[in-house]
Parts: C-alpha cells; sequence; structure tokens
C-alpha cells in the first residue's frame, strides 16, 4: 500500500506506459538515441580531435616553412639562422631509395638523416623506443612502418644505394614523426639514419630540406606574409650557395599541412549530425503522434473522471521527457565511444596521438538537450492536439476512421488507381492506405528520402572523386616516370633505357622549378612570388594530352614559349594569352611568352616549355633531369617490374637515380587515400538508411495498431494471414519506391553541392561531376529491401491477430 | 510547472455552486449536430428536473436522444441552446477544462463499456480521480480506494489488472471509481448493456442502495424490466421527453 503513497496512480500509468510496452519504448528511444547519438559523436569527435592534434602538433613544434633543394652544406643553415625574424632553422637530408626487409620484395623507402637529432628544434622527431639517436649502420623506422613493413626490432633491412650497391642496415629503434603522414596511407615508409650512416649509403654529407620556424612574435595570426618573406630570403641564400631550391612549402602558423583534409571530415561529419538529428526529430514526431492516436480513448477516459488538460498535458510531456532520458542513457555512453573510434581513425591518418576516451560536460549538456528537449519540442504539437479532444469524440472512437472530405490528393490518387482497375483489391487497399494519413506519409517519405538522396549522392561525389583521379591520370600518358639526381646527356639518357626489354617509347624532359614574377620590373624579384613548377618536353610529345582551354599547345618553332595551367593563373591573375611571364629559375630571369591555359588537375602549378629552348636557357643544353617511358605491356605488375629493372640497369651504367615512379601505383595510393573519405561518406549514408528503416518500421507498425480493428473485419470476411501481410508489405514498398523516386531527383543537386565541398576542402578544386547510377540502383534495392524488413514485423503482427482479439480491442 | 508558464491552461477553478439548488436542472435543451448528411436535431428541447436522491432511468429506443441528454448533464457533450445546471452549477458555462475538473468532484460517470484503464490495477483505477482532483489525502487514498472495492463487492481483485476480471466484476470497478470522490450525482450510460441478467440486477441492485445513501442517480437504459427498479423513468422519444412518471410505470 505504501507503494501507492509514494507513486500516485496516474505516473504508475505513465510508468506502465513506458515499462508495459517495451516495443514501442523500444521504437521511441531508438528513433531519440539515433539523433542523440550522432551529434554527440560528432561534437566529441571534434573536441577530441583538436585536443589531441593540437597537443601532438605543438610537441612537434612544426615548421612554418620547407624547402626542398638540392644537396647543401650544414654550414648553409648557420647563415641563414642568422637572417632577421628566424627563430629556428635546421636542415635535414631525405634519400628516397630502394629497400628489401624480411620478405624478398623492394620498396622504397624514405631515409631521414638528422644532423643533431638531440639539439632537435622544428619538426621534432620523438624517440618511443630502443636506440637513441640512431647509431652508425643503424636505422630508426617511423611507428608506422614497423608494422606496415613487417619488420622487428634487431632485423637488417638492405638498401640499395643510388649507385646501385647493396648495403646492410640494422633496425635498432622505434621513433614517432608527426610531420609524416602514415605509411598505411601514404605508402611511404620513413627511416632514421645518422649521418654517417648516410655517407655509408653512398650519399654525400650535405643536406636538402630546410626547415623554418618564424619568430612569433612577427607573426600576425594567420598571415603568412613574413613567412613568405622569411622564406624567400632564405630561398635566395641557399641559391647563393648554389643549391637550386625546387619547392618551397608554407604552413598556416597553427594549422596542421593537411587542414584541408582535416575539414573536409569536419564538414562531412557535422552534416551527418544535423541530418541525424533532423530524421530522428521526424522519426519522432511521427511516433509521439502515433501514440497520442492509441490513447485518444484512454485520455477521454481520464478526461471523464476528472483530469484537467494540464494534468493530461504533463502526464504525456513526462512521458516524453522520460524517453529522451532513457534515450540519453543508451546514446551518450556508445556516441562516446564512436567518438573514439573516429578519432583513433582520424589520429592514424594524421599521424597524431589520439588521447583518452573523453566525455566533456559541454557534450552532455548538448546531448541532454537533444536527447529531452527537441523530443518535448516534437512532442509538443501533438500532444497538445491530443489533450484537446473532447470526452464525446474520444469515447466514440472506434478504431476505424471514417474516409474525410477529399482533397486533391486523394482525387489524384483515385485517378491513378483507377486507370489500374486490373490490380487485385488488396494491393488497391495497400495503394489507398499509404494515402490515408497524409501527414504521416509526408514524415516517413521525407525521413527515407532525405536518407536516399544522401545516400545516392555519396556515391555521386565517390564517384566524382574516381573521375578526376582518372582525369588527372590520364593527362600524362606515360607509364614509369624516372628523375636523376643529376643532368644527364639525354641522349644517353634514352639509350640506356631502351636497352632494357618492354620499353615501348621513351622521352626525356627537362623539369625545374621557379618563382613567378608579378612582372618584369627588378623590383619584382623580390617582391612576394608564386611556386610554378617547369615541364619541358619535346614539343611533339606524345605522353601529355593536354585540355586546352585557352590558345593553343607548344608548337615545333616555339622558343621562348610557355603553356601555363590553370593552377599557375589562380595564383598569377595577371597572366594572359599573347603577354609575357617572368620566372626566376636559380639566378637566372627567363622570359616567357604565354601561348596557351590548360587545365590542371591534381597537379600544382605548371609551366609547359619546349625541351629544346628551357635546356638552353638553363644552360643544360642536351641534357636532362628525368626520363618517362610507355610500357609494352598492359599489366600492372609487370610495369612494376619493369620500372624496376631499368633502375638497376641503370644505376649499373652510373645514371644517379633520384627516384622511380610507377603510375598505377601511384594511381592505386591516390584512390586508397580517396576511399578514407568515401569511407566516411559510406558510413554516413548507411547511419542515415538506418535511421530511414527504424522511421519507415515505425510507422508500418503505427498503421498496424491503428488498423487492428479493420484487420479484424478483414479476417471476418475471409482474409489469409498472408493477404493481411501482404497489405502492409505493399504499402512500405510503395512508400519506399516513392521515396527512392523523389531521392533520386534531389540526388542531383545535393551531389553537385557536396562534391563542389568535398573538391575544394579536400583537393582545393571542385571535382570533375560524375553522377553515380550504381548508387541510384543500390539505393533502389535497400530501399526495396528496407521496406520489406520494416514491414515483415508489423505484418506478421497484424497477420497474427485472430478476429476476437482485434474486435475486443481497445 | 505547466501552471506557472500557462496560467491560463491550469486555470480550473471551477465557479461556486449555488447552494440548496436541486441535483439537476435543465431547461430547454436543444441540441444539433452537423453531419455529412446535413443537420442532426438530437435534442428538440428538454425540460427536465430532478431531485436530490432521486434514482432516475432514461428509456427510449436507440438513436432517439438518450445518450445525447446525459452527455449533457455530464458536460461530456455540451448543449446547442438552452441551459444546464448540475448541483447548482450552470455547467453550459464552463469552459472545457472547468467542466473536468468539477465533474471529478461532482458527477461519477459510468460507461456501458467500463472504460477503465488497461494498464493500471483495478485499485489504481479507483484511486485516478482522487489523484486527479486531489481530493483525500495521498495516505489515505489506497484505504479509500479499498473501501469502495468492498462496498461494491469486488475488494479481493483490488491488485489484478481491468483485462482478468469479468464483465461484471470490471462494471463494479467502474462504479467504485465513479464513487471515489464522493460525488452527489452518479450518471451511468446503460451500464447493464454489456452484462448477463444477473449481474445486471446486481448492480441495480447496487444502485438502489447507493440512492438509499442520498445519491442522485440517473441511468440510461434500453431494458425496462431494470428501468422500473428506478425510482422514476423518463422516456425519451425523438428528441423529446414522451413521458415522466414515478413509481413503476408500464410500457
Amino acid at each position: 500500500m505504501n507503494n501507492y503513497v509514494r507513486l500516485s496512480p496516474r505516473w504508475r500509468k505513465v510508468w506502465s506506459d513506458i515499462w508495459g510496452n517495451k516495443i514501442r519504448t523500444l521504437l521511441v528511444v531508438l528513433s531519440i538515441s539515433v539523433g542523440v547519438f550522432a551529434v554527440g559523436m560528432v561534437y566529441s569527435s571534434y573536441l577530441m580531435f583538436q585536443r589531441d592534434l593540437n597537443i601532438s602538433f605543438v610537441a612537434a613544434s612544426p615548421a612554418n616553412a620547407s624547402l626542398f633543394t638540392d644537396p647543401f652544406d650544414e654550414e648553409l643553415v648557420e647563415s641563414i639562422r642568422s637572417l632577421k625574424d628566424i627563430k629556428a632553422a635546421e636542415g635535414r637530408r631525405n634519400v628516397n631509395l630502394r629497400i628489401r626487409a624480411g620478405d624478398d620484395q623492394w620498396r622504397q623507402m624514405v631515409l631521414v638523416a638528422i644532423p643533431d637529432y638531440i639539439k632537435q628544434k622544428v619538426n621534432v622527431v620523438r624517440h618511443l623506443s630502443g636506440a637513441w639517436p640512431p647509431g652508425d649502420g643503424d636505422v630508426l623506422l617511423e611507428r608506422s612502418s614497423v608494422a606496415a613493413l613487417g619488420v622487428k626490432q634487431g632485423d637488417r633491412i638492405t638498401v640499395e644505394t643510388s649507385t646501385g650497391r647493396k648495403r646492410s642496415v640494422k633496425v635498432t629503434g622505434v621513433v614517432y614523426d608527426p610531420s609524416q603522414t602514415p605509411s598505411s596511407f601514404s605508402g611511404n615508409y620513413y627511416g632514421y639514419i645518422s649521418m654517417d650512416t648516410l655517407e655509408k649509403l653512398d650519399e654525400s654529407r650535405q643536406l636538402n630540406q630546410l626547415n623554418l620556424v618564424v619568430e612569433p612574435a612577427v607573426l600576425k595570426d594567420n598571415d603568412t606574409t613574413t613567412i613568405k618573406d622569411v622564406g624567400r630570403q632564405s630561398w635566395k641564400k641557399l641559391e647563393q650557395g648554389g643549391a637550386k631550391v625546387s619547392w618551397m612549402q608554407v604552413n598556416k602558423p597553427g594549422e596542421h599541412q593537411m587542414q584541408g583534409a582535416i575539414n573536409a571530415l569536419l564538414l562531412l561529419l557535422a552534416v551527418l549530425g544535423v541530418l541525424a538529428l533532423l530524421l530522428g526529430t521526424f522519426l519522432l514526431i511521427n511516433t509521439v503522434s502515433a501514440i497520442l492516436a492509441q490513447q485518444v480513448r484512454q485520455v477521454g477516459i481520464m478526461k471523464s473522471i476528472g483530469a484537467s488538460r494540464d494534468q493530461i498535458l504533463r502526464m504525456y510531456l513526462s512521458l516524453v521527457g522520460a524517453y529522451g532520458i532513457l534515450s540519453l542513457v543508451v546514446a551518450a555512453p556508445l556516441g562516446a565511444l564512436a567518438a573514439q573510434a573516429v578519432t583513433g581513425f582520424i589520429s592514424e591518418m594524421f599521424n597524431f596521438d589520439a588521447g583518452g576516451l573523453e566525455l566533456p560536460p559541454r557534450v552532455v549538456i548538448l546531448e541532454a538537450v537533444v536527447a529531452v528537449l527537441v523530443p518535448l519540442m516534437a512532442a509538443l504539437g501533438p500532444v497538445w492536439r491530443g489533450t484537446g479532444i473532447t470526452v464525446r469524440e474520444a469515447l466514440n472512437d472506434y478504431g476505424i476512421s471514417a474516409i474525410r472530405t477529399k482533397g486533391w490528393v486523394d482525387k489524384m490518387v483515385d485517378f491513378g488507381l483507377g486507370r489500374l482497375k486490373k490490380l487485385p483489391r488488396p494491393v488497391l487497399l495497400s495503394l489507398r492506405n499509404t494515402f490515408r494519413r497524409k501527414g504521416r506519409l509526408a514524415l516517413t517519405l521525407l525521413t527515407l528520402t532525405v536518407a536516399g538522396t544522401v545516400f545516392m549522392a555519396v556515391f555521386s561525389v565517390r564517384t566524382s572523386l574516381y573521375s578526376t583521379l582518372d582525369q588527372a591520370l590520364d593527362y600524362f600518358h606515360y607509364d614509369v616516370m624516372i628523375e636523376f639526381a643529376d643532368s644527364y646527356r639525354a641522349s644517353r639518357i634514352e639509350q640506356a633505357v631502351l636497352e632494357v626489354p618492354g620499353v615501348k617509347m621513351v622521352e626525356c624532359w627537362g623539369r625545374v622549378s621557379g618563382r613567378m614574377l608579378a612582372d618584369e620590373r627588378k623590383e619584382s624579384e623580390t617582391e612576394a612570388s608564386k611556386n610554378v613548377y617547369i615541364i619541358a618536353p619535346p614539343v611533339k610529345t606524345q605522353m601529355i594530352n593536354p585540355q586546352i582551354i585557352a590558345g593553343r599547345w607548344l608548337l615545333p618553332d616555339d622558343e621562348n614559349a610557355a603553356v601555363v595551367n590553370t593552377e599557375v593563373l589562380k595564383d598569377n591573375p595577371q597572366l594572359k594569352v599573347g603577354e609575357s611571364a617572368v620566372i626566376i629559375v636559380g639566378n637566372r630571369k627567363l622570359r616567357f611568352t604565354v601561348v596557351g591555359v590548360v587545365q590542371g588537375i591534381l597537379a600544382g602549378p605548371i609551366v609547359y616549355a619546349p625541351y629544346e629552348w628551357l635546356a638552353g636557357a638553363v644552360q643544360e643544353a642536351g641534357r636532362a633531369r628525368s626520363v618517362q617511358l610507355v610500357a609494352d605491356y598492359q599489366d600492372a605488375k609487370e610495369q612494376s617490374s619493369l620500372g624496376r629493372s631499368i633502375e638497376e640497369h641503370l644505376k649499373k651504367n652510373s645514371l644517379r637515380v633520384k627516384n622511380v615512379t610507377i603510375t598505377w601505383e601511384q594511381k592505386k595510393l591516390i584512390r586508397s587515400q580517396f576511399d578514407i573519405i568515401t569511407t566516411f561518406l559510406l558510413i554516413m549514408a548507411v547511419l542515415l538508411a538506418v535511421v530511414g528503416a527504424l522511421g519507415l518500421a515505425g510507422t508500418m507498425g503505427i498503421n498496424v495498431l491503428e488498423r487492428t480493428r479493420e484487420i479484424g473485419v478483414m479476417r471476418a470476411v475471409g482474409a489469409s494471414s498472408l493477404d493481411i501481410g501482404k497489405v502492409f508489405v505493399v504499402e512500405a514498398l510503395c512508400i519506399g519506391l516513392l521515396s527512392w523516386a523523389a531521392g533520386m531527383i534531389l540526388a542531383v543537386p545535393v551531389a553537385v553541392m557536396l562534391s563542389y565541398q568535398v573538391g575544394m576542402l579536400f583537393l582545393k578544386n571542385p571535382l570533375t561531376f560524375s553522377f553515380s547510377f550504381l548508387g541510384v540502383g543500390i539505393w533502389l534495392v535497400l530501399s526495396t529491401m528496407l521496406a520489406v524488413m520494416a514491414s515483415l514485423l508489423p505484418a506478421w503482427n497484424a497477420a497474427r491477430l485472430s478476429v476476437r482479439d482485434v474486435l475486443s480491442y481497445e | 510547472m505547466i501552471g506557472k508558464l500557462l496560467p491560463w491552461l491550469a486555470a480550473a477553478d471551477v465557479p461556486r455552486s449555488k447552494s440548496n439548488a436541486v441535483a439537476v436542472e435543465l431547461t430547454d435543451v436543444r441540441k444539433v449536430y452537423l453531419t455529412g448528411a446535413g443537420e442532426f436535431v438530437a435534442l428538440k428541447g428538454i425540460d427536465l428536473l430532478v431531485d436530490n436522491g432521486e434514482f432516475l432511468a432514461v428509456v427510449g429506443k436507440s438513436g432517439n436522444g438518450k445518450s445525447t441528454l446525459i452527455n449533457m448533464v455530464t458536460g461530456i457533450d455540451r448543449p446547442t441552446s438552452g441551459e444546464v445546471w448540475v448541483a447548482g452549477t450552470a455547467v453550459h458555462t464552463l469552459t472545457e477544462n472547468q467542466i473536468a475538473v468539477w465533474r471529478g468532484r461532482t458527477v461519477g460517470v459510468v460507461f456501458q463499456f467500463f472504460q477503465l484503464l488497461p494498464t493500471l490495477t483495478v485499485i489504481e483505477n479507483v484511486m485516478l480521480p482522487m489523484d486527479f482532483c486531489n481530493v483525500y489525502d495521498r495516505a489515505e487514498r489506497p484505504d479509500r480506494a479499498m473501501d469502495l472495492l468492498n462496498l461494491v463487492g469486488v475488494g479481493d481483485q483490488a491488485n489484478k489488472v481491468p483485462a482478468s476480471l469479468s464483465g461484471g466484476q470490471q462494471q463494479r470497478v467502474a462504479i467504485a471509481r465513479s464513487l471515489a470522490n464522493d460525488p452527489p450525482l452518479l450518471v451511468a450510460d446503460e451500464p447493464t448493456g454489456n452484462l448477463d441478467p444477473r449481474t445486471a440486477e446486481a448492480v441495480i441492485e447496487l444502485f438502489r442502495e447507493l440512492t438509499q445513501g442520498g445519491k442522485t442517480i440517473l441511468m440510461v437504459t434500453h431494458d425496462e424490466d431494470l428501468a422500473c427498479c428506478a425510482s422514476r423513468i423518463v422516456t425519451v422519444s425523438e428528441g423529446r421527453i414522451a413521458r415522466d412518471g414515478y413509481g413503476t410505470v408500464e410500457l
């Protein structure tokens, strides 16, 4: 009896509504949880991500600018360090060599030599285990390369030097280098060696990368002008010292070098969160309306025995609030766990340390708002209407609702169905039922349509990413590219390459980098300027497939002609076809006439110039620094092994090979990097599909409950269980197909927008848009399957009811 | 909380009733329904006076306005015109919300289909009106509900849910519930319509006992035999009172 003193009967009723109908409670809690989960996951991964990235990032004291050059001596670093506004400057040496680990496979490895491991100040490499610093003849591996290579501490690695000799080094420890992209994503392996070891690998005791940190006092927020200034001064110093600079990379202060990709992922996460919340809310409005619809009679009874409207309002709002709290309890920990998984994934991708699981108070507060306030807002309308019903209306609710005055939608449906007279009657009933509750239908359709739209759009983004990649790689038609550490006579290179069986075609190109000046004035030389990369193929090259936007491609008589790509144009908007351009290469000022503009895709700023002219202009007439070739075979594996045998052959002929690039391997690598973002997109699409399916299942479940009496009537006039089940399955299918069609139409603009955003953030370039019909097909199959699955349980429930059950049902 | 935020919503103070009033007084009550087929006049000017302590049976054929008539008394439905005074309160002037609170304290309603809340136990169903109208002390309510259940003879079923009771037992629970707030007036719409004759008689007997205790009872029935147990019989035909007689009436 004391029980009743603690909890009065009306709250017992609320309790029994929650506890007594577990399936319904589950459905409501699920629909709220989806939104809470998504919001919590997105927000806490955002926070955890920021926190962890920052810690790793600051600890590494990242460079503001890095210059990549020909080898230079350590003394040069000393003179740069004395430049104004430079806080720290450090040099290191990167060499890309072939190595062989435990298995017999040859791979490329980036070997980094740092003069002083103990006194590092920029892009700090941290010691994790084993020896420190690396001893003579030792190599320390970056942590992400250890597993990818499958080697243990104490194992030996064989390194093939640029002269073709084989040396053995011992793995003695593991380090962490936050500035490198992990092996699993970059496809590169990283080893850290001492300068002594570098010499033993047939390399000079010199550096080829300069990392700079600018005095924080002269930095203005995110402005990179000062950094570029300081970088350019260092560039000059290096070139005065005889080291040709090939590239300068400027990082925005405080921004990770992959900030664009990070922003793209965060954007996608945010879109996911908002959409899931939105769909969860639709679902909730439907479910709460349905609960109220089921309880009309009970509301009437309570009113008849003296309950006022605010008492009943309070009961139902408390019910919804209780669902919300329950959802919070379910979804908050799950959201935190998912956030940890997401952060872990991103940390592996961007090489930072993922910190521990955390559930910050502001995330919990946001989740609580989403879990309790959003459902209450969603429920307010239905509850207000439901409690406003008069006792007479409530008690007259027989469970078979009368057909209301027909609107234009009904007329259209009737007209449509009239033309389909041959359909069996139960199917007609399903179709008509579909349109009976227009509000509910609209919300269910909206939920499923949004899910479908995003799903199909995501597939299009994926296709667009791939077609952009294909287009970019279609630009260059060579299978293998080899870069040399020095320039060699072109005829010697060509001859050596053609001696290797399997080479179909070979071309020597000039490759050199420079700075594009704003104009020809002397003062411009010291002003801000942009990096460009000059590629000088033979004019009649068959390995470039340029997409000309304006002007023309290079012609045989061209002297100082230049074709620029759109990336160059973006950095230097003053350039026009027919006018001149000035590029500083080394200490030479080259004057070009721009003759054409071509599309640039994923290639950076490139200026194409005729080989003969450029080689002469940089005093390397008849010589080249790179060779590209087309293989006899189409097979990818054979192309790789061809690349390897050419490399060996060239080294035997004393040509110092700097780098070998196999086009298809490059393609595979970029594709796998693209897959990161498409995997993310797919997870997002699947989550939304789950919400959509939940919505449909909820709607069908409610429809069955609401039509229990109708089912009884059908049974009484001889409908079999199968007939009744079919009515609901066909109805769900109808909803599924409608949403598929609507989603398909909406998916086109959404996909265009999403591709553009992902392209701009991820690649700094819009993607080549391509609509995915595969996605449309998959969603058709999926939405059909979801519809059938979502309706099976309710249909089975409906078919199980006996006539007596349903006619006495209330 | 709602009371503070939306005072107009929670405002359910019922105007004070006139003292020494008759139990029910209907003056020229008309009720018109708008249906798809046009207007339907359910009540065509009803005048009715019921004294305290009367046991009044309303009889008549289906569709002649019996239920509409007593829905006017309980405030479940509103008259199109005319006045409805119940225990000194002008029901036709109250808002929907005021009616609910007023009804909870003044009128006990018994339905043909019992209308118990399926998810609550029998005793909880009986306690529910006390809870809503906040009458009696919280600690007192279970005992009072138990007393009422014993009074109607189903005390031993107190902790079961309605679905496990027979029809007659459920109707007894419904009657106990209608008595929960000790209202002066009991209104029953076909209370025996779903019961077998023996149980029906027992229910009527219960009503008689209640009138002897001072309650006024209005009962709609189409069973003339049962109607004869009432102290007064009003026959409704086509929206008008066709006959109004005391004692045993032959039809």
